[in-house]
């Protein structure tokens, strides 16, 4: 093979693997996001005691976080991350556009005077961030269409149990609840576009992402 | 040798069999304590269960909280932590965050090595000392105290400020 025909192999190498670095870069960004799953309308009752249906937020961009009030590491970790980006979004003018909002996975706990209180503790603003508790079944239907683990773990004698396994019924037994730790960023048409991991999440790209969902007129079709 | 010189040897002698002593040992110091806010609200904490772990003050109790800091040990010998208590909860007690395929729990950890010429930092996602069953509301800008003991340097009280973090 020639000299010039084993150069215009190694150009035509080169240019290929420069397209291809850039496909990687651009593509996920022209590309719409994926419709993951979407969000039920389920009623639920707010911070204040009224009551709240999920279908609410429809016309609006969600941003959703998960909690239980007696986490003391992870849950205040992502609720501090959604209090950032609440001032993030406030400052970028999209208040009107986008709806915080977080509920609880311990409904029996946290009612909404438990939640009341915990809005107080990040100063989160209520004119678009809502703290959601309600029944057991309600709180299990978001919890099984997002797809979340959510176990309540008791501790007998020092050692951590988790509810399958207690060897009788726990009515007033002391637990803590082990759950997945993600954020669901949510389109206009209440379906789940994209998530963050949790008290994880880098705000600079949950911000980015949420601004992506804001501009995308496609609903995910 | 003269008998001076041999004199002065053994002086020496003792005099380094003296000063070893008080450089062995663990040095424990604890930097950087903080604990988060907490609201328990009307709702008081409850006794014990019989039979349940320390963790029941916690079932009826407002709330939980959680605090951080950097243990620091500049002795030539490790130690242990082997509690924490504190009067504003029912029941203190030492764990760690695990985040596993993208769930998270919480391990009690009932002991700690803290190495020689070492340092373990509790943090947010990691080690944390959790003060569970609040008996009054923990907010920002009030102070608390905990104590943590170790096995060889004993009880060290904290002066812990409350404030929030990530």
């Amino acid at each position: 093979m020639s000299r010039t025909l084993w150069m215009k192999l190694g150009v035509g190498l080169l240019i290929l693997a420069v397209v291809s670095a850039l496909y990687q870069i651009i593509a996920p960004r022209l590309l719409p996001l994926p419709v993951i799953s979407t969000l039920p309308s389920v009623t639920l009752i707010d911070q204040d005691g009224q009551t709240f249906n999920l279908s609410q937020t429809r016309g609006k961009v969600v941003v959703l976080s998960l909690v239980y009030t007696h986490c003391p590491d992870i849950c205040p970790i992502t609720t501090s991350k959604m209090k950032q980006i609440q001032d993030r979004i406030h400052a970028a003018g999209l208040d009107k556009q986008v709806q915080l909002v977080t509920f609880t996975v311990d409904p029996e706990r946290d009612t909404s005077e438990v939640l009341k209180r915990y809005e107080g503790l990040f100063h989160a603003d209520p004119s678009n961030w809502v703290f959601l508790s309600g029944t057991s079944d309600q709180i299990g239907i978001l919890i099984k269409e997002l797809g979340l683990y959510v176990e309540r773990v008791y501790y007998l004698n020092d050692t951590p149990v988790p509810e399958a396994e207690l060897p009788q019924p726990a009515a007033d037994t002391p637990y803590l609840v082990n759950h997945t730790d993600r954020l669901f960023l949510i389109d206009r048409n209440g379906n789940v576009r994209a998530t963050e991991p949790g008290s994880r999440t880098n705000v600079d790209d949950a911000i980015k992402v949420i601004q992506r969902i804001a501009q995308d007129q496609s609903g995910g079709k | 040798m003269s008998r001076s010189v041999f004199s002065l040897l053994v002086v020496i002698l003792l005099l380094t069999a003296c000063a070893a002593p008080a450089a062995a040992g663990p040095k424990i110091s604890v930097e950087n304590a903080w604990a988060r806010p907490a609201a328990v609200g009307s709702m008081s904490a409850t006794p014990d269960t019989q039979g349940m772990s320390d963790m029941s003050g916690m079932s009826a109790s407002g709330t939980n909280s959680a605090a951080y800091f950097v243990i620091v040990n500049n002795g030539d010998e490790a130690d242990t932590l082997i509690g924490a208590s504190s009067d504003v909860a029912s029941n203190t007690e030492m764990h760690e965050t695990r985040i596993q395929n993208d769930v998270a729990e919480m391990v009690p950890i009932p002991r700690l090595d803290i190495p020689a010429h070492g340092q373990v930092e509790f943090k947010p996602q990691g080690y944390h000392v959790m003060l569970i069953g609040l008996n009054h509301d923990l907010n920002e800008g009030d102070t608390l105290k905990i104590s943590l003991q170790f096995e060889k340097s004993g009880t060290i009280t904290l002066d812990v400020p409350v404030r929030q973090g990530n």
